[in-house]
């Protein structure tokens, strides 16, 4: 096991630099002089070299990559261009927990939905509600994530009333304190802010998740020491829950470390629409103004993030399944 | 030929994909033709009115008629999503190609910028490259390109491993065919098949992608009457003309489902006839 995880860390080590060679690649991808495209038709020449030597564009490339890279293994991504000069390190923190909490409960309801719906699913192959649950998977995977967040305002806030349209309640941390302290009230809020972006934010996942555990509880079913639990005499419940659900819950996993990534992408396009104010409604507002230390800051907290989560998803497999590890 | 033939007009998801992705392609080709409406015109006096006689699906904030610009959209989300995807498999099915015929040292180069690209989340990538190269649909195909040809890469890559010692290939190296006519003569057509089924379902993806990037006004620019550019507008509208946060929508919706639709029956078309042969 030792072994495997070293071999992956490895691996990482490795990608961990060629994802600093990507981010650091963007600003030169941009067409002609970043710092006067940056700077609009307005700038002097003077501005413009004025802003060449702050974001170091003056020095040779080699240089300007070493010296990104080992600003970033300090935590230091740079200053904002247009947010007062802020460090773009410290901007990311504050919105990071916003963005991990609409993920996070986005992830559970997708595993509370998609979970159950596989399971009766497959148990129940070819039924009514087999048929009716595969066909909205197959139209849910279809709807952009922010049409299906407009349909959700349009019916819930618009029509019904019943959950704001825009923003953030209390932290979900503070509403649980609030909670043991005997206040129900921020919970509440919490919630009715969460619900509509984290249900548009889980609708890949519930989608993937009920289609994997359909198939992979299908698989399982056929297999022979189901048909021995059977034929013991154990009853249907028990076959499906002890014996074949175990099995086939762990590619739910892969799914989990996989969706991570839809889940941090689509929270950037949900918070648009939901004006959530995490990281992607940082990073939006610097795309529209070309912001590219915070693009840049951006892009690699989140990738990094994500090489984590499956690098964490890869060793718990592993751990779960010796095939992988001595495979 | 016949069997193949047979066997697609059983699946109803080829059917019904191949028959919905034909209509849509069909619209977006005869667009100007399907409609007296100009999709530029703008009529104030009609702006925002509901679906009805004489606007089927309705007009926009500027009285424009909703079916003319959901019609010409299609052209636009298609164009930008085939090229995307045809700008993917070629980079794809190129790398693909060589990380598996050549493997060592090669392939473990190509593998870890796999990797790499593979690290970042799908959308972001597009965002962080059309932040760079600019808003426009040429950089959103470009776009959609570099976030999506390690899919094609992968699944290459893994074919030609797979048939890069058959006895064939040993033969024509044995005999001095060059490297690069191997690969493009003998191992390319092998991989043509798989290659169609994930570039059909990948054209799904790309139109999510397209209509995303318009959405947060990054990819087709207005006034070109693009379906995500048109629901960004309809979001300023909901309350008075809802039928603008809708319409655009389905038409995304039924695109993506009718090559969803295709590629899962070609995919499964192409499994059942590797079974039997």
């Amino acid at each position: 096991m030792l072994g495997y995880v070293a071999r992956r860390l490895a691996q990482m080590i490795v990608v961990l630099l060629g994802i600093s060679v990507l981010v650091f690649a963007l600003l030169h991808l941009v067409p002609g002089d970043p710092a006067a495209i940056l700077l609009g038709q307005q700038a002097t020449a003077q501005d413009i070299v004025r802003l060449r030597h702050v974001m170091g564009l003056d020095r040779p490339l080699w240089d300007q990559f070493v010296r990104y890279v080992t600003r970033a293994a300090r935590g230091d991504l740079g200053t904002s261009i247009f947010l007062g000069g802020q460090p773009v390190t410290a901007l990311i923190a504050t919105r990071l927990p916003a963005t991990a909490e609409l993920a996070l409960t986005a992830m559970a309801c997708a595993v509370a939905i998609g979970v159950p719906v596989g399971v009766v699913s497959a148990v129940r192959q070819y039924s009514v509600i087999d048929i009716v649950g595969m066909a909205v998977t197959q139209v849910g995977i279809s709807m952009p994530v922010f049409w299906l967040g407009m349909l959700l305002i349009l019916v819930f806030s618009l029509e019904l009333r019943w959950l704001p349209t825009f923003g953030r309640g209390a932290p979900l941390t503070a509403a649980f304190a609030a909670l043991l302290a005997g206040r129900g009230a921020p919970l509440l809020d919490s919630a009715r802010h969460l619900a509509m972006p984290a249900m548009t934010l889980a609708l890949s996942a519930v989608v993937l998740i009920t289609r994997m555990v359909r198939s992979a509880m299908l698989e399982v079913l056929g297999q022979d020491y189901v048909r021995t639990a059977r034929s013991k005499g154990l009853s249907a419940r028990a076959v499906t829950y002890r014996h074949a659900l175990r099995n086939a819950v762990l590619p739910v996993l892969t799914i989990v470390g996989l969706q991570a990534g839809a889940l941090l992408g689509g929270a950037v396009v949900t918070a648009t629409i939901f004006g959530w104010p995490g990281v992607g409604q940082l990073l939006i507002n610097a795309i529209g103004q070309r912001d590219f230390p915070i693009i840049q800051g951006t892009a690699l907290v989140t990738a990094l993030v994500f090489s984590g989560i499956n690098l964490a998803v890869d060793i718990a497999y592993a751990w779960l399944d010796p095939r992988i590890r001595y495979g | 030929m016949p069997v193949v033939l047979a066997r697609a007009r059983r699946s109803r998801a080829l059917v019904l994909g191949a028959a919905l992705a034909g209509l849509i392609v069909l619209v977006a080709a005869l667009a100007p033709w399907l409609t007296p409406y100009d999709p530029f015109q703008m009529a104030m006096a009609e702006r925002l009115q509901p679906p009805g006689w004489s606007h089927p699906l309705g007009t926009d904030m500027f009285g424009r008629d909703l079916w003319a610009r959901v019609a010409l959209g299609a052209r636009y989300s298609l164009a930008v999503a085939c090229l995307g995807v045809s700008i993917a498999s070629a980079i794809g099915v190129t790398v693909g190609l060589l990380a598996g015929y050549y493997g060592g040292w090669v392939d473990a180069a190509i593998s870890r910028v796999v990797d790499v690209f593979l690290a970042f989340p799908v959308i972001l990538l597009a965002l962080a490259l059309i932040a760079a190269l600019g808003p426009s649909p040429a950089n959103a195909m470009v776009a959609i390109g570099l976030v999506y040809w390690t899919t094609y890469a992968r699944v290459v890559r893994v074919l030609v491993m797979a048939t890069r010692h058959e006895e064939y290939v040993v033969a024509a190296r044995a005999v001095g065919v060059r490297d690069a006519r191997i690969l493009i003569r003998h191992l390319l057509p092998n991989v043509l098949a798989p290659v169609i089924v994930l570039a059909t379902l990948g054209m799904g993806a790309a139109i999510v992608i397209e209509s995303t990037l318009s959405f947060l006004g990054l990819g087709v620019q207005p006034p070109a009457p693009s379906w995500g550019w048109t629901l960004a507008l309809g979001m300023r509208y909901m309350r008075q003309a809802p039928h603008l946060a809708v319409v655009p929508g389905v038409a995304i919706m039924l695109t993506v489902l009718a090559f969803n639709l295709l590629g899962d029956g070609l995919r499964d078309l192409t499994d059942a006839r590797s079974r039997s042969g």
